[in-house]
């Protein structure tokens, strides 16, 4: 991809961070750091991977994506309404009663949400589930699942694993947000992304790595995962809790409290520097 | 009208899924290691491509379920009972009944009659677990015909249906011609006027033997096949109370949650009337045979004619 591509990506992902700040400043959410981390993947998937039709989002051969990790609700709802699922108001009602966007995702209530969600450890056997009726429908839908390194201490997960290994899922494709945080806590007993991945490997899944903040890295990553479909594939993104804002990604206590309005307001501050440093360093390039 | 089904619910179990599997390719069975009890029948290789074994895996047999269904196939789920609703309540909870899914779960094996394997295998409490989920459907069908109705109206389904299952071979009931079956319906087996008795799946049985002694006896009992747990066929119910003034409930479940609960809310907040319970006494099963297990737990016609007298001596008249 050219230098231009990259450069949209980073602005979207940009604009992306600041919505998922202020629906978490406004709602009192505790997912920050979760959601961050997420950001880069999604954008990639969204703007540069998936095939979707916002304005038929039941078109029938459009890809799916499924959201397990459950602390990242505001990151996807924040990119459903970029791409136009729905109007981006919607997203200042996050968590609140009657909102169009819940605290779990609700695909009865929300257009772009494909699966519901909530708890961890859930989603991969759904989207296991979504491909394996798409093969049997014909359809040339390919479906990604996103899930978190915390979550993956679920057993179910690991049924799953072996599920879509057993049903050799080509429409399948697999990302694991590597932050190495749970809850704001470093997760133990992982070691390396490679590690993790040879856990993978031996259930028979193709396995491939990228730096979840980089979308060179990223978009080659999935695309490479895309063109050769031999069964079920994962991405392992590496990824940092928190990416973007200082405060979120120094993953101590206060990260985990619900932002009051000052640590909104310099979260939001930060993410216009770095937006400001990119243009100019976008027009040194040119 | 004689039966023209003289089957058990498990019995018919292939022969239905094989009809609905033929009229539309989009059906799909899942197994969680029910074809191995020939439940299933030639069902997996009637219809190789509409068919998926997943073997022991509840939690993800459930989700693979829920995906499916959200990829627009029509999935049916067959599983023993005690294995699926208490393994993979979060999945079906989640996956399933938040999202109203129309899945349809077929639940084989439960209460005491699944067998000699004992406790483990006997859940008794499936129904409590399933009554308390908003957004589902629970029927516990009594014979051949009643299931296969059930099941094959469950395909019109907007929303989740549980089967609960005996592994008992049930004879077929005679039943009014023309009857219709439906979550929130009810059959009227038997009219009277001395005791309303309110009975799903076995118990149907034992309810109908106890009337005839009952007729003898004097006192004329209104027998309903009470076959939709959830909804609940309440206006039935009701009208049948009102006439008689008192209430027995039989079922192979454990005596909180089950039918007995259902209909003792019902009743006392419509038409408060003596209710009697004939069900397992809050304890579990063990090793036995089906009929000793029956006997043992206090689940024949002989406990329900004791609770017609105990209850129609308190009747509201």
């Amino acid at each position: 991809m050219d230098r231009n591509e990259v450069l949209e990506l980073e602005r979207t992902a940009l604009e992306v961070r600041k919505d998922v700040v202020r629906m978490i400043g406004l709602s009192r959410a505790h997912s920050l750091g979760s959601s961050l981390s997420v950001v880069d993947i999604l954008v990639a998937l969204y703007f540069s991977i998936l095939s979707t039709r916002p304005w038929d989002p039941k078109w029938p051969d459009r890809d799916r994506f499924v959201l397990s990790k459950p602390n990242a609700c505001p990151a996807l709802y924040a990119i459903l309404a970029r791409k136009g699922f729905f109007d981006r108001d919607e997203l200042w009602s996050y968590r609140r009663l009657g909102a169009m966007l819940q605290g779990t995702l609700d695909p009865r209530r929300t257009a772009g949400v494909e699966a519901p969600g909530g708890g961890p450890g859930l989603g991969l056997g759904i989207a296991n589930g979504i491909a394996l009726g798409a093969a049997m429908g014909q359809s040339q839908a390919r479906v990604f699942c996103l899930m978190g390194d915390g979550e993956l201490n679920e057993g179910t997960i690991w049924e799953s694993v072996a599920t879509a290994s057993f049903h050799r899922l080509k429409n399948l494709f697999a990302v694991v947000d590597f932050n190495g945080t749970r809850m704001g806590s470093p997760i133990e007993g992982y070691g390396s992304p490679e590690a993790l991945g040879a856990r993978f490997e031996a259930f028979g899944w193709k396995v491939s790595h990228a730096d979840g903040h980089c979308f060179k890295s990223l978009v080659s990553a999935f695309s490479g995962m895309i063109d050769n479909p031999a069964g079920p594939a994962v991405l392992m993104a590496k990824t940092q809790w928190g990416r973007g804002v200082a405060s979120a990604e120094s993953g101590d206590a206060s990260a985990l409290t619900p932002p009051n309005r000052e640590r909104v307001e310099n979260a939001l501050l930060e993410l216009e520097q770095a937006g400001k440093s990119l243009e100019e360093g976008s027009n040194d390039d040119s | 009208m004689t039966p023209d089904h003289p089957f058990s619910p498990i019995d018919v179990l292939a022969s239905t899924l094989g009809f609905l599997a033929s009229r539309d390719p989009a059906m799909v069975v899942l197994d969680a290691e029910v074809a191995e009890n020939s439940v299933l029948g030639s069902f997996p290789s009637d219809y190789p491509q509409q068919f998926v074994k997943t073997g022991f895996s509840e939690r993800d047999t459930v989700l693979l379920a829920a995906g499916l269904s959200l990829s627009g196939r029509n999935v049916f789920v067959c599983s023993q009972s005690a294995f699926l609703v208490p393994r993979a309540y979060d999945a079906i909870r989640t996956a399933v009944a938040i999202p109203s899914l129309p899945v349809r779960f077929l639940l084989t094996h439960s209460g005491l009659t699944a067998g000699a394997d004992g406790a483990t295998l006997q859940i008794i409490e499936d129904l409590a677990f399933l009554r308390a989920l908003p957004n589902v459907s629970i029927v516990v069908p009594s014979d051949g015909l009643s299931t296969r109705k059930l099941v094959e109206g469950s395909f019109e389904s907007k929303g989740p249906v549980f089967f609960r299952l005996s592994a008992l071979p049930l004879p077929g009931l005679e039943r009014p011609a023309g009857l219709d079956f439906h979550p929130g319906g009810a059959s009227m087996l038997r009219e009277g006027d001395g005791v309303t008795i309110c009975a799903c799946g076995t118990m149907v049985h034992e309810a109908l033997r106890a009337s005839a002694i009952l007729s003898q006896q004097g006192i004329e009992a209104e027998v309903i096949d009470c076959y939709s747990i959830k909804p609940l066929p309440a206006q039935a119910i009701t009208a049948s109370v009102r006439r008689t003034g008192c209430c027995v409930v039989a079922e192979e479940h454990n005596s909180s949650g089950g039918l007995g609960g259902a209909v003792a809310e019902l009743l006392c907040q419509s038409s408060p009337v003596p209710i009697k319970f004939v069900s397992v006494q809050d304890r579990f099963g063990q090793s036995g045979g089906a009929e000793e297990l029956l006997e043992y737990y206090g689940l024949s016609f002989k406990e329900i004619l004791s609770a017609v007298s105990q209850a129609w001596t308190m009747r509201r008249r």
